[in-house]
């Protein structure tokens, strides 16, 4: 984030410096400098190009392209405008020259130099074909100039000695200014203003280049001195002579012959960085390891032949609690027991040849305590392959080693059984618990296959582990499965295999986690065993009861038979039938499959049709319809409703519909979304008779049903009298948790 | 019906077989005998054979209702009404396999079996 900033904030300083060199270009231009001025050949020089040239040079075409467009190469719109339309040719050539430049610039920042991409010798691939174009593309547009066009110069033709002339003078021209620029790019101020991260020296060529325009300086003022003391002896001042008013000649001496030094000193620059070039890489390189070895939070350790300290960086003293001074000179068996001894004298004994060797020791710290290391150690030997120290880094592993211990701890003491498997099938690894579930020892089971020790149904089959979590790129499969040990004893466990990966992210393995299940699962079974033994159980307590109930009421019904009374017989009748009601709730609940509740939408059909069977009702006389939803009802719930139906049915039976008439009764079960059960029975029987109050003028029987309604379901109970009987019930399953 | 129809009823809850004998009687049927185990039933039908055997299905003894009606079947054509508490799938099928003429779940009520002894009967 704080980088692309950095960035960011350097691009912009980089267009703006384009810009203001192109600006600061375009006024240069107007002023060029007179190279050569004879008679018949002038060359001016604008040195107006230069800036967005150095900036091409430096920063790469886009920024040099920006110079120019802004300026730098613009001011010949003015200065060329007698040209007429072939300004349109000769302007943006030197823009073009500009890119052109900035391209092999940055091709040479990212390719090896060579002669051919030198920045001279691609200017002649540019010159060639700028020169076709102005002896082609020029010539032509400026045929196209209407006469009379500035004929002091052009007119609409141009002559072929004009434009040889004038392309010598872009040769001239155009050198000067790589020239120059080559001058500015050994230049160590220029190039800490354009590369301020520069790592290499350019100290050297500074003064290279300094010299040579300090002797170039110098020739100039020595040929002033002459022209004033012996050529113009007397003609002019030695001020004017040497700046202002230079006669032609001098003028074209001199230019020549300090292009000559810098271009010996643009030269003797090249050859004095190829000479130090390895040197000042060497020093780069040298500073740059310093560096690292210094802030790495490894330890460094450089012996020489001796097997003496020469050097060490502060990590490692601080490693050994030494300081840097206190570890010169002394011997790595200074820093290990006697244990450690043999270790190192092993591998020291090794330098012979430059070898890299890794190995732990253990280090003995100042105050005596030893500490896990792991060395990288490489002998040294000198160019003539003699032996010449060795250096090492160290890494103190005091953690990893304590991890390490703590990993082994928890992997050998784990309560599941755990191999490490090769990708050969093989057992790699394995703990104490996987060693005691297979009932074998160590030996028999490291460097065995898999399917040897403990096998089972995924073996030999496209769902082997191995295969699967290869091809299905899984990091994991659990599944429940049963190994069979060598010995033949069946094992069931919860199988996790998971993939195993190097460092370097390649597939090296599995590793299988086997939980012994054979203690659950038998607990499993047993739970199964006793539930089945309950339900049997509870199924015949139902029985028994529903059987009980059919003995008092088959008790009933023959002590009945002993009486006259209709009243009698009419209450045994009743109590039968209430007796009945339980029953089938019990009869129920034998069927029900949780044994704790019963459909109420079949105990009501049920009930109602034994009601009217046990009164001897016809079904064609009163017609029963139901509208019934699948209710379920706890037991504690069922009993009292059945016989609050029963109750309401038996007097619809009984009394609603006298002299053997016909009717109707239509019973309708719903439930509402707070499990509010709604239950509704409707006759279109006589009704109550007017002014009767159920609640106050009711039989035991009808009391009974507001009382279980109201006081034992805690529900609400009404009845209206209208066309027959209407009898609303609403109540709430919800006074006792579910039994099971 | 000039000649009373013989009825054997086996019920190991002899209330229930007496009350069904009193409800059968009322109605004109002859109750031949109240037996509670499978064992007496078929001993009980090769001396007397009744018109039709009311048989529980669960009774005490080592033979059960279904068990009894097998071994009576294979010698004797005696037409055979069970009754059961039970209406489990597999005790319905080991029970249809002795071709039974009806099947009633229990409470067994008169106004159950006179329908059934009236196409039997007719």
């Amino acid at each position: 984030m704080l980088n692309s900033k950095i960035i960011k904030v350097i691009h912009y300083k980089k267009i703006i410096v384009s810009m203001i060199f192109g600006l600061l270009g375009f006024w240069l231009n107007f002023h060029a400098v007179h190279f050569m001025q004879f008679a018949d050949l002038k060359v001016s020089i604008l040195f107006g190009l230069l800036l967005p040239l150095i900036i091409s040079l430096f920063w790469g075409w886009k920024y040099g392209l920006l110079s120019a467009l802004f300026g730098g190469c613009q001011a010949m719109w003015w200065l060329w405008s007698t040209d007429g339309f072939g300004t349109f040719y000769a302007v943006p050539v030197f823009t073009l020259w500009i890119v052109w430049h900035g391209f092999w610039a940055d091709y040479r920042r990212t390719h090896e130099h060579k002669w051919y991409n030198s920045l001279y010798v691609v200017e002649i691939v540019f010159r060639i074909f700028s020169i076709i174009g102005f002896y082609t593309v020029f010539r032509w547009l400026v045929s196209l100039n209407p006469p009379p066009w500035a004929p002091q110069l052009t007119n609409n033709f141009v002559p072929y000695s004009w434009i040889n002339f004038v392309m010598i003078k872009h040769v001239i021209t155009a050198y000067i200014l790589l020239l120059f620029c080559d001058v500015l790019r050994h230049f160590e101020p220029v190039r800490k203003l354009f590369l301020p991260k520069e790592k290499m020296n350019y100290k050297g060529t500074t003064y290279i280049i300094s010299a040579s325009m300090l002797i170039g300086l110098l020739f100039w003022i020595m040929h002033t001195t002459m022209d004033y003391f012996v050529f113009y002896k007397g003609k002019d001042t030695f001020l004017n002579l040497m700046s202002v008013n230079i006669p032609i000649t001098s003028l074209f001496v001199r230019n020549i012959t300090l292009l000559i030094f810098l271009l010996m000193g643009v030269v003797l620059s090249r050859i004095y960085l190829r000479l130090h070039k390895k040197d000042i890489l060497i020093r780069e390189s040298e500073e740059k390891y310093r560096k690292l070895i210094s802030t790495t939070s490894e330890g460094f350790w450089l012996l020489n032949n001796e097997k003496k300290t020469i050097e060490v960086n502060q990590a490692f003293s601080d490693m050994l609690g030494y300081s840097n001074d206190e570890m010169l000179g002394k011997t790595p068996f200074d820093f290990v027991d006697e244990e450690n001894l043999k270790i190192f004298k092993e591998q020291t004994s090794q330098i012979t040849s430059t070898i890299h060797r890794t190995y732990e020791i253990s280090l003995k710290k100042k105050n005596g305590i030893n500490f896990p290391t792991i060395f990288n150690a490489t002998s040294l030997v000198d160019e003539n392959g003699n032996p010449a120290g060795s250096f090492a880094f160290v890494k103190d592993i005091t953690e990893h080693k304590q991890t390490e211990y703590e990993i082994k701890t928890i992997f050998n003491t784990a309560a599941d059984g755990m191999r490490f498997i090769g990708k050969d099938y093989k057992i790699k690894k394995a703990n104490n618990t996987f060693f005691e579930m297979v009932n074998l020892s160590k030996d028999n089971v490291i460097g065995s296959n898999c399917y040897d020790i403990f096998s089972g149904r995924l073996c030999d089959t496209e769902d082997c582990p191995m295969i699967k979590l290869q091809k299905t790129k899984e990091d994991k499969i659990e599944t429940e499965i049963t190994k069979v040990r060598s010995d033949g004893k069946r094992i069931p466990t919860i199988l996790t295999a998971t993939i195993f990966k190097d460092s370097h992210d390649n597939f090296t393995g599995i590793i299988e986690d086997f939980k012994d299940i054979t203690k659950y699962q038998n607990a499993e079974n047993q739970i199964k065993k006793d539930l089945k033994i309950k339900t049997a159980l509870i199924q015949e307590i139902y029985h028994r009861t529903k059987n009980n109930m059919a003995v008092v009421s088959a008790m009933l019904s023959m002590k009945s038979r002993c009486s006259d009374n209709d009243y009698v017989k009419s209450t045994f009748k009743e109590i039968n039938n209430k007796i009945q009601a339980m029953s089938l709730v019990h009869q129920k609940l034998y069927k029900a499959k949780d044994l704790s509740n019963i459909n109420l939408k079949d105990y009501i059909e049920d009930l109602a049709n034994l009601i009217m069977q046990s009164y001897g009702v016809l079904s064609e006389r009163i017609k029963m319809k139901f509208d019934l939803q699948d209710v379920r009802i706890l037991i504690d719930s069922a009993v009292p409703l059945g016989l609050i139906i029963n109750e309401l049915v038996s007097n619809i039976f009984k009394h609603a519909f006298p002299k053997n008439q016909e009717g109707e009764i239509f019973i309708r079960l719903f439930k509402e979304e707070d499990e509010t059960i709604n239950l509704e029975l409707i006759d279109n029987g006589i009704g109550f008779s007017q002014n009767f109050n159920p609640r106050k003028d009711g039989s035991m029987g009808l009391a009974s049903v507001f009382s279980i309604a109201e006081n034992q379901l805690k529900g609400e109970i009404s009845v209206k009298s209208e066309n027959g009987l209407r009898w609303y019930i609403k109540i709430k399953d919800d006074k006792k948790k579910e039994r099971v | 019906m000039n000649e009373k129809k013989k009825i054997l009823i086996v019920e190991d809850e002899v209330m229930l077989s007496a009350w069904l004998k009193i409800q059968l009687e009322d109605e004109g049927f002859l109750v031949c005998g109240c037996i509670t185990t499978g064992g007496e039933a078929i001993e009980f039908v090769k001396n007397t054979k009744p018109d039709v055997i009311l048989m529980d299905i669960n009774l005490v003894g080592e033979i059960d209702g279904i068990e009894a009606a097998e071994k009576i079947t294979e010698k004797l054509n005696i037409p055979i009404i069970f009754m059961t508490g039970y209406v489990e799938s597999e005790i319905y099928k080991r029970a249809q396999k002795t071709k039974p003429v009806a099947y009633l779940t229990k409470p067994v009520e008169i106004w159950n079996l006179k329908p059934i002894f009236e196409s039997l009967f007719s």
